[in-house]
């Protein structure tokens, strides 16, 4: 009983080691709001650089549907086979995120490129072509949580993107 | 119990130095725990403020990519500021190819809103509760034609040349910049800008249908 008066007897206030253990537990709470905080925002910053890769692909989807549909060559153009080939050796790079504008250190570069052209033939008539299957590709670094773009980290990301386009005449 | 054990277990109250320290190690926590709260206010005023306007200018850019994809035929012309206004022509949803209708759009940079014909969209952009030194602005609303804006697109200018002019003039490329400003204030030492551009491509593939020359009679 006169071990248990002891800590009950306080008279209503803090002292000293109470305040200073008060302060390190908010402090290691405020830690950890904040890497909670940190970790939701480049979620969301992924999540906004996955929407622009497809808003890419989609652009560079549609200049192909272009291509293919009024400007296709034909098939005594030698241009033929390499339009058809695609590019997914000798892709392109875009610009897919700015992040810190101050700097260009910091700036998530994306590579695109439309894979071989697959013409979707006719069932009844395999002689006709229906519509090209054009397959858009395009590939980023996603940045660790620390923030730096590594070029050998493994978490890159990849959408491909699917779309078809017939020619004018067809 | 030692004579030091006694001192320490010693509570008759708080002696001078007890009470200015423990004042002055109160009012650093009270202070280092306002400036963390207003930081995560900040932060977290910041996100929201990007991804409201990232989601307003993705829809824009979305409406304007369906109408003009969809268009027989598209007219730019040039607008307030660093604006277009477009005018796209496309086939009457009950009558179709008997007849058409043109919708105009244009951006407002005063008041920051879209206009497709009479109507605004994006009716709650920019939102009516903006704090004290917060701002949208529109910084740049164009469609140009294929290979005209040439920022980063080294490929489409080398590529130019070998496009027919059919195919140059049905695509489009559609440009919205769009710029989000926290001013310095009494709350913010300092100020804060984002900036961010909303691009896409588009083919107008009905210019180059057959459809389109019984529609607006031109080709």
């Amino acid at each position: 009983m006169h071990t248990k008066k002891r800590w009950c007897n306080d008279d209503g206030s803090l002292d000293l080691i109470q305040l200073v253990i008060g302060m390190l537990i908010v402090a290691i709470a405020a830690v950890g709001s904040y890497q909670a905080l940190f970790f939701g925002t480049t979620q969301l910053d992924a999540e906004m650089r996955y929407r622009k890769a497809i808003s890419l692909a989609r652009s560079y989807a549609e200049y192909w549907q272009g291509r293919v549909h009024i400007d296709f060559p034909q098939f005594d153009d030698p241009r033929r086979p390499q339009v058809i080939a695609g590019n997914l050796t000798n892709r392109i790079e875009v610009i897919l995120d700015k992040r810190d504008p101050s700097t260009t250190e910091d700036d998530i570069w994306a590579t695109i490129a439309y894979d071989r052209l697959i013409p979707v033939l006719r069932e009844s008539n395999q002689a006709e072509i229906l519509y090209w299957r054009i397959k858009v590709v395009i590939r980023w670094d996603e940045p660790t949580l620390q923030g730096d773009v590594g070029r050998f980290s493994n978490s890159w990301r990849e959408i491909d993107f699917v779309a078809g386009m017939a020619h004018a005449s067809a | 119990m030692s004579r030091w054990r006694s001192r320490l277990a010693q509570d008759d109250g708080w002696n001078i130095i007890e009470a200015v320290l423990t004042i002055v190690l109160g009012a650093i926590m009270a202070l280092g725990l306002a400036i963390t709260l207003l930081a995560f206010k900040e932060q977290i005023d910041r996100s929201w403020a990007v991804r409201l306007m990232d989601q307003t200018a993705n829809n824009i850019v979305e409406q304007l990519t369906h109408d003009i994809r969809n268009a027989v035929d598209v007219t730019v012309r040039g607008g307030t500021g660093n604006t277009s206004r477009i005018e796209c022509k496309i086939l009457d949803p009950l009558r179709k190819s008997d007849a058409q209708q043109t919708v105009l759009w244009r951006a407002d940079t005063r008041q920051t809103r879209f206009w497709r014909g009479n109507k605004v969209l994006e009716r709650d952009f920019p939102p009516t509760n903006l704090g004290f030194g917060e701002s949208y602005q529109i910084v740049r609303f164009t469609v140009s034609t294929f290979g005209a804006n040439k920022d980063n697109e080294t490929w489409a200018r080398v590529d130019m040349p070998g496009r027919s002019d059919a195919f140059v003039d049905a695509m489009f490329d559609i440009n919205l910049t769009m710029r989000y400003t926290r001013s310095k204030n009494m709350a913010r030492t300092y100020g804060w800008t984002f900036e961010k551009e909303y691009t896409n491509r588009v083919y107008a593939r009905n210019m180059n249908l057959i459809i389109k020359k019984g529609v607006t009679g031109s080709e």
